[in-house]
């Protein structure tokens, strides 16, 4: 929680926020640049999340993309799939919208340093992962490798297209793309995400995988990690829920006794795969 | 002070009148025959009223109301404007809840206050409130509060607990607040040897009249060994999803954050939700986690009896039976438990 959330004395009352930028990124998608109007930075961690109102219409969870050290403000890119997210996708440049939060536990990069970093995403989970490939690269020599991997379902729906040149063109990443469905300007791999694991060897002793897409996507990721021999407590996923309060007591993100929202929304496999 | 205090009828009633002048008393108040936890208790009725089978409503929504403003907003252009709600900070009492309720406020204390995070308008509330208690002398038929480690006669948490002995109560302070209530707003004498038999055959009385067992012991791990058992199947069949169990469940405390808009004004505000309805977990997106009744009936059941415990330490359950007596197609959790465990439901 921000200092002001906190002097407010409810962590239910968000802080006044402002769209300074924003940029179509699909059909589907639109990035979006915040500022706090207090000016206060969320001091967030990658994987972590916010509550975001459109006043009078509700509030949805959405991660945050951009990594931690961005100076100004913080990025999300959110997907117009519901009554707040279609309502958000109606504003504009200069329009208020609420936060709160950060919530949640992210992914920790400290605890992964040394080690060949590989990251697996589906669709929309390229966003919190996002937040944590920047900053896995701002700090490039604490890690061996640095994998890549990004599924999405056609051509058209791919996010982040310069960032991933970049990382393409990039010679200290591995970055491997693919499509489900391509198109006729699709000159890339066609398939699912996992069929990218056939190219390239992974060291099961010092990869970490971190995945993030949808919960069926990460059912089949999580068979090639295991083949691949990386540990459960080596391997982090982010899951999605139904997240309201974002502290653990609204029930709405509850599986088994765990609370999503507090406890995760980033998890081990090891910790997550008895729920 | 002694422990064990005596007083009459008329001494509760005029505690409970100048307790009035300073903060907001609720008590059991009959309203179109049924018992309630009320601020308008009638002075003349209050012994009937106690007397009564326990209120249909559990008291929890005093401390965690069914709807309550968080703050105002006004939007007009690009100006915004957030107010948050006022807190309430007045004094109250609560009168002759039975201990089973009781004990479901000691569990909303911990749901509230922890594990690591405190909600600070619930706690608000607790703190600025007196619990007091009333041995259960008329436990209903569906009453099972005995299998849950609790009683008609027990209330460890509250602040305060009466035994009605006939002409008058004695009077047990559990806590500093409760003796403050005393001393502060009660007229009271040391109870006679005679008059803490009297209350102890009262309780003991009670307690025989409660016949009904739940199978409790060990079924956080039958439940959870019949994670895909096909019983979960054939309990949910006849659930039309009403919600009324999570709504008269002491220990329910699930909520919704949701807003009402006139014009460019509107309040966000706290309600309560039921895991009972089928958009509970649905994402804006359409997947759900607990897609059809099968799933959210076994949740609830695990909620209370598997993952309350291993999250909290305790099973979210008091045997209060009011899930027992008013779901309107009779699901019987001491049915279902005993399903579980493969044992057949005791009288």
């Amino acid at each position: 929680m921000t200092k002001a959330a906190e002097q407010q004395g409810s962590v239910y009352v968000p802080e006044p926020a402002t769209i300074v930028d924003k940029k179509r990124m699909t059909e589907e998608e639109t990035w979006y640049d915040l500022r706090l109007d207090s000016g206060e930075q969320l001091d967030h961690d990658p994987g972590q999340f916010v509550e975001v109102s459109v006043f009078g219409v509700g509030e949805a969870p959405i991660s945050i993309s951009s990594p931690p050290s961005k100076e100004d403000g913080f990025e999300l890119c959110i997907r117009h799939v519901g009554n707040v997210t279609n309502a958000i996708k109606k504003l504009g440049m200069g329009d208020k919208v609420g936060i709160r939060g950060p919530f949640g536990t992210g992914f920790d990069p400290d605890a992964v340093v040394g080690k060949d970093i590989l990251f697996v995403a589906g669709g929309l989970g390229l966003v919190p992962l996002r937040s944590l490939i920047w900053t896995v690269l701002e700090r490039r020599e604490d890690y061996e490798r640095v994998i890549i991997f990004y599924g999405t379902r056609s051509p058209a729906t791919i996010l982040y297209e310069d960032e991933l040149k970049q990382w393409e063109n990039d010679p200290t990443v591995e970055y491997h793309g693919t499509v489900d469905m391509a198109d006729d300007t699709w000159k890339g791999n066609v398939g699912v995400v996992t069929t990218l694991f056939s190219r390239v060897d992974l060291d099961p002793d010092n990869t970490v995988a971190f995945i993030c897409g949808p919960d069926i996507m990460f059912r089949f990721v999580v068979q090639e990690t295991e083949k691949v021999g990386i540990p459960d407590d080596m391997t982090f996923l982010s899951m999605e829920r139904r997240m309201k309060c974002g502290i653990g007591k609204c029930g709405h993100c509850q599986e088994g006794s765990v609370y999503i929202c507090r406890e995760g929304p980033c998890f081990s496999y090891e910790q997550i795969k008895a729920l | 002070m002694a422990e064990m205090q005596f007083m009459t009828h008329d001494q509760i009633v005029s505690l409970l009148q100048r307790f009035s002048e300073e903060g907001t008393v609720y008590a059991p108040t009959i309203v179109e025959d049924q018992v309630d936890f009320s601020s308008r208790w009638e002075a003349g009725e209050l012994v009937q009223a106690l007397k009564r089978g326990n209120s249909t409503l559990p008291p929890k929504d005093l401390f965690f109301p069914q709807t309550e403003s968080i703050f105002r907003f006004k939007s007009k252009d690009r100006d915004l404007q957030i107010e948050p709600a006022d807190p309430e900070e007045q004094k109250f009492l609560v009168f002759g809840v039975r201990p089973c309720d009781a004990r479901s406020i000691n569990m909303l204390d911990e749901v509230f206050g922890g594990p690591d995070f405190e909600e600070t308008y619930y706690k608000r509330r607790r703190d600025n409130s007196v619990l007091a208690t009333w041995t259960c002398v008329e436990p209903d038929q569906t009453c099972f509060c005995a299998s849950l480690g609790c009683g008609p006669g027990e209330a460890d948490n509250a602040d305060i607990h009466f035994t009605d002995v006939g002409e008058g109560a004695v009077v047990q302070p559990k806590s500093e607040k409760g003796r403050q209530l005393l001393q502060d707003f009660g007229s009271f004498r040391e109870a006679e040897v005679e008059e803490v038999k009297a209350a102890q055959r009262v309780v003991q009385k009670a307690e025989e009249q409660i016949s009904l067992q739940a199978p409790v012991e060990g079924v956080d791990d039958a439940l959870t060994d019949r994670f895909e058992d096909p019983v979960w199947g054939e309990v949910s069949a006849s659930c039309i999803g009403c919600g009324i169990c999570t709504y008269l469940c002491p220990t329910c405390h699930c909520y919704d954050l949701q807003s009402e808009v006139w014009g460019g004004e509107g309040v966000r505000y706290r309600c309560w939700d039921s895991c009972m309805f089928s958009d509970f977990t649905r994402m804006a997106g359409g997947e759900n986690p607990r897609p059809t009744k099968r799933e959210r009936i076994r949740n609830r059941y695990l909620h209370k009896f598997s993952y309350m415990p291993d999250r909290y330490g305790f099973y979210g359950c008091t045997g209060c039976g009011r899930c027992l007596a008013h779901c309107p197609v009779n699901i019987d959790v001491i049915e279902f438990l005993s399903r579980a465990k493969g044992v057949s439901p005791s009288e």
